[in-house]
């Protein structure tokens, strides 16, 4: 993605992050994987992005990391969702689509 | 929340490799996946591990991140700036020493002057529930009177009635010859105490028994407890001591009990025996006692007040004579302990608080011209991303630092200055022995420097931090003239600080006018020469009166024949406080009834005939005592002129008679008038005294020698107790002292508060002084361009003279102006120490500031003479 949609996408990504977590705790490269299969590789989640959301998701108490055991039995660090987190996702979910709604509509005015 | 995050950061300071190691590892967990990936899409391993290499990028920003949020970031930052702050202090050697020495005189004066506070003020009572040990104070408002002993027949009555005590106890202070068959008398402070006495202070013997009521039963065994230091010294801390007797006045006396170390209340007491009951004691207005009581647990001051007030009401209708118009008040027995010293204590603690600000205001110029040296160097830090907040903290934590080292190199300082305070303080001034560090006063020291540091730091670190990051980094090492932000900050601390340092001297210049009013304040007598001792004669070997008139008549005989005595004299009670016994009757004038509305009150002095020639206190009218005024001779007094204004107000007191209306049975006849003498402080009210020859009143047996010797009083102190001896060889004397010297304890308190006063008032001067050159020095030297420019133009040196004399004046004068508006309102709180003065002294006033702006024109002067030596071409060469 181009610079100038990534920095669009910031508080996005953060969205993104917080629903991808929100069926199970995910590794922060499994994070990249679950939005991009979901998106059906129509989004590409930069490692120079995500990482840095998810320090700043975590410092807002959104998300919660600790030690685990990926697939192939390594250890990598899980990423959780926390109950502000959950809220926090309900809240950006309702924001992101007003904004959708609105936007549609000055779009859809000849 | 915010305490979990901040156990997780400093958990994490202690972990910081474990941490980066961390996030090493889940990048590489991230790396490996993606490479993984790459392979199974087909690349090569080595150009999949790349490619996944460079998808990461930033990787050290990320990695930051990663810690800042885990990680403890924020201590080891500040560690980061402890460091650099040390770096910094230790380039600028000089400036640091400067800084740290003037903070260190601030802090080290304030924490040992904390720790006198802590130690008389603040410290408890070493008893247990101290708060409930009550003072009993006598009072009669019509008469004036606000502090009187008790009477034992009133103490009697209240133990009886009142409820609200759980114990009461009176004693009565005196001293005590110790002797025993062999080896010297010695003389120690002894009190007379009730069984109660232990009790209410909640104190109990180390060895032995305490005293109990039946050791106050008249006829029994005499007893006596000790204290843990006469144990000591006299009867080596043997533990066979109970049960031991040795001579107290000639009478023996068994040991029963030994107080435990540190134990001597009151008043530095080594000897605690028995109150018993006097023949005089039937009297009910005779009033000697000390009393103390203990509330009963739950009990209030103003309840156990209320009872008494009831009580003594009923007392007050019963004997109206005796107790009508007295009341009680009570105070806790810290309260009243330090009710004397409190106001002059804080007021010192106010003055090296100040003297604290000045050495801030000080240290914050300093810091605020060493800012302007910096510029470039936070300029740069900023760009390199450092946030304003950040920049601030960074210098607050070097101000911090500096106030450290000023702090201890301070604490250090203190301990010196805590042993002289102790040395210089008077003797009696409670709890002098526990002054010391404890940690309240290292509390106390760590506040002043976290204060100070914050103080000093706030205005500099503003300032520096907002600097404008081109214009600094454009300029060479000197800025230009300084922002006028800047200027202004310093403008209103040397204002602040000449304003303090005038409160300060206006303080001590009134503190010091009234010492030396007192001093020129006439005592009544000439103090000058004269030697004292105290002479007391056992009751035992002493038993008819006549044998104690014979030994002073005798004794004044032969020391009024030695060579360098002019005169000499006898009396119970010295002037200036000199002894502690002090009597005071009620007297009524002749033709008046014997009733208490015509009784006015004086002191009531017993002396030989040649104490009043001793003592050179001038005769106004009538004559003096003679021997010929004996016990079988018409009685006879002498009154003083207060006396004679009072009761015989228009006409010659001489050949009138008045009465000791209780006391005595029978009327006096005046044969002399004397000049008032203060008997009590000087700065007290001269009050009616009446002097009775001891041939005609031999009820005591302890008085004053007073010599008069035309050579130095010192020298015959020697030759005096020789004819003591002479007249009788087992006769000790003790407290020998002249009268310059008693003079002088009079006055020892005040004179230390003004000492200690002047020295802060003095320091505060310097420190302003200093700090008003150094600030103008400064401008010079900022301005030196525009002073080059105005030479070259054509000014006359003169006019730059006037330049900058007059921008130094204005802060001079605008210090001086605000310093007195508030000395107006604060000298107020000195008026309890003041003397002659009144706290708004329009003479101390002006002198002070007369001298504070001539200090201030001279401080102005030097750096103004240095701005007109400048050479032009030189200044303008400065691109």
């Amino acid at each position: 993605m181009a610079k100038q949609k990534a920095d669009l996408l910031q508080g996005t990504l953060d969205m993104l992050i917080l629903k991808a977590l929100s069926a199970r705790p995910l590794h922060g490269y499994g994070v990249g994987q679950h939005i991009e299969q979901m998106a059906e590789d129509m989004l590409k989640v930069e490692e120079g992005s995500l990482y840095p959301a998810l320090y700043r998701l975590e410092e807002r108490g959104w998300i919660k990391s600790d030690w685990g055991r990926s697939e192939n039995n390594r250890r990598a660090r899980f990423y959780t969702l926390t109950r502000k987190g959950r809220r926090r996702l309900g809240i950006e979910e309702e924001n992101w689509r007003l904004m959708v709604l609105a936007i549609d509509k000055v779009m859809q005015t000849a | 929340m915010w305490l979990k995050d901040l156990y997780r950061r400093v958990r994490a300071l202690i972990r910081t490799e474990a941490i980066h190691n961390e996030i090493d590892e889940e990048m590489r967990f991230h790396i490996d996946m993606r490479a993984e990936e790459n392979v199974r899409h087909g690349m090569s391993p080595e150009e999949a591990r790349r490619d996944a290499e460079r998808r990461f990028g930033r990787f050290t920003r990320v990695k930051e991140q990663g810690y800042e949020v885990r990680g403890g970031r924020w201590l080891e930052s500040l560690w980061q700036d402890c460091r650099y702050g040390m770096r910094m202090l230790w380039k600028n050697f000089g400036f640091t020493t400067v800084a740290v020495l003037v903070l260190a005189l601030g802090i080290g004066a304030n924490t040992s002057l904390f720790s006198v506070v802590n130690a008389v003020l603040l410290r408890p009572l070493p008893f247990p529930d101290a708060e409930r040990i009550i003072w009993f104070d006598g009072v009669h408002q019509a008469r004036g009177i606000t502090a009187s002993n008790l009477s034992p027949a009133d103490y009697a009555d209240w133990e009886k009635q009142v409820g609200a005590f759980e114990s009461m106890a009176a004693y009565v202070t005196g001293s005590a010859n110790l002797s025993e068959e062999v080896g010297e008398p010695e003389r120690v402070p002894r009190v007379s105490v009730t069984a109660g006495f232990f009790p209410t202070l909640g104190a109990s013997p180390a060895l032995g028994r305490a005293l109990s009521p039946e050791d106050e039963v008249p006829g029994g065994e005499d007893v006596a407890m000790l204290s843990h230091a006469l144990w000591q010294r006299r009867f080596g801390a043997s533990p066979d001591v109970l049960g031991t007797r040795f001579l107290v006045n000639g009478k023996p006396v068994t040991v029963v009990g030994i107080m435990p170390a540190g134990f001597d209340f009151p008043r530095a007491s080594q000897m605690w025996t028995p109150l018993k009951p006097e023949k005089s004691a039937q009297k009910r207005d005779n009033r000697y006692l000390n009393v103390l009581a203990r509330l009963k647990p739950g009990v209030t001051v103003e309840e156990a007040e209320t009872q008494l007030g009831v009580i003594n009401s009923r007392l007050g209708q019963q004997y109206p004579e005796t107790n009508s118009g007295w009341s009680v008040r009570l105070t806790r027995l810290h309260e009243r302990t330090v009710r004397d010293v409190r106001t002059s204590l804080l007021l010192l603690l106010g003055a090296v608080g100040f003297v604290l600000l000045i050495a801030c205001a000080n240290v914050t110029n300093l810091l605020l011209a060493r800012a302007a040296g910096r510029r470039r160097e936070i300029a740069l830090r900023a760009a390199l991303g450092a946030g304003r907040l950040r920049v601030i903290r960074q210098l607050l934590t070097e101000s911090l630092m500096l106030a450290t080292l000023g702090g201890a190199v301070g604490l250090v300082l203190s301990f010196f200055l805590m042993d002289i305070l102790v040395s210089i303080s008077p003797a009696n001034l409670p709890g002098l022995n526990e002054v010391g560090m404890d940690w309240r006063v290292l509390g106390f020291t760590a506040g002043a420097v976290c204060v100070v540091g914050l103080l000093f730091g706030i205005a500099p670190a503003l300032q520096a931090s907002k600097t404008d990051l081109t214009e600094a980094l454009k300029e060479g090492s000197f800025g230009s003239s300084g922002g006028l932000g800047r200027n202004r900050v310093r403008a209103a601390l040397v204002i602040s600080e000449v304003a303090l340092s005038l409160l300060l001297l206006v303080g001590a210049g009134l503190l010091i006018r009234s010492f030396l009013l007192l001093h020129a304040v006439d005592a009544g007598f000439d103090p000058e020469k004269v030697l004292t001792m105290r002479v007391s004669l056992p009751s035992t070997r002493y038993s008819d009166p006549q044998q104690r008139v014979n030994f002073f008549r005798e004794l004044t005989g032969r020391v009024e024949s030695l060579p360098g005595v002019e005169a000499a004299g006898a009396a119970i009670s010295l002037p200036l406080g000199g002894t502690t016994l002090s009597v005071a009757r009620g007297f009524i004038r002749e033709g008046n009834p014997l009733t208490a509305e015509h009784a006015f009150d004086a002191s009531y002095n017993v002396t030989t005939p040649g104490f009043i020639k001793a003592m050179r206190i001038p005769l106004k009218r009538g004559r003096v005592f003679t021997d010929g005024d004996a016990a079988d001779a018409p009685p006879v007094a002498i009154i003083n002129e207060s006396l004679a204004r009072r009761a015989f107000p228009d006409i010659d007191p001489v050949g009138k008679r008045l009465t000791a209306w209780r006391d005595e049975q029978f009327a006096r006849e005046i044969v002399g008038v004397v000049a008032d003498v203060k008997m009590g402080q000087m700065e007290g009210e001269d009050r009616p005294q009446v002097y009775v020859p001891l041939a005609q009143n031999a009820t005591w047996g302890a008085l004053s020698l007073a010599v008069r010797t035309t050579v130095e009083p010192e020298a015959l102190a020697g030759a005096v107790r020789e004819a003591v001896l002479a007249v009788d060889k087992s006769q000790p004397v003790y407290d020998i002292r002249t009268m310059e010297d008693v003079r002088s304890a009079s006055v020892a308190n005040r004179r230390l508060i003004v000492l200690l006063f002047a020295s802060f008032a003095t320091l505060a001067f310097m420190l302003a002084v200093v700090g008003i050159y150094g600030v103008l020095s400064y401008a010079v030297t900022q301005r030196t361009r525009e002073i080059g420019i105005r030479l070259a133009l054509g000014a006359q040196r003169a006019d730059v003279l006037r330049l900058v004399v007059g921008q130094g004046m204005r802060l001079v004068v605008l210090g001086v102006a605000v310093g007195m508006a508030g000395a107006l309102l604060v000298t107020r709180l000195l008026k309890s120490l003041l003397f002659g003065v009144s706290a708004a002294d329009p003479v101390t006033f002006a002198v002070v500031a007369a001298v504070l702006s001539v200090v201030g024109l001279l401080a102005c002067y030097i750096p103004a003479r240095r701005a007109t030596r400048v050479d032009p071409l030189i200044a303008l060469r400065y691109e």
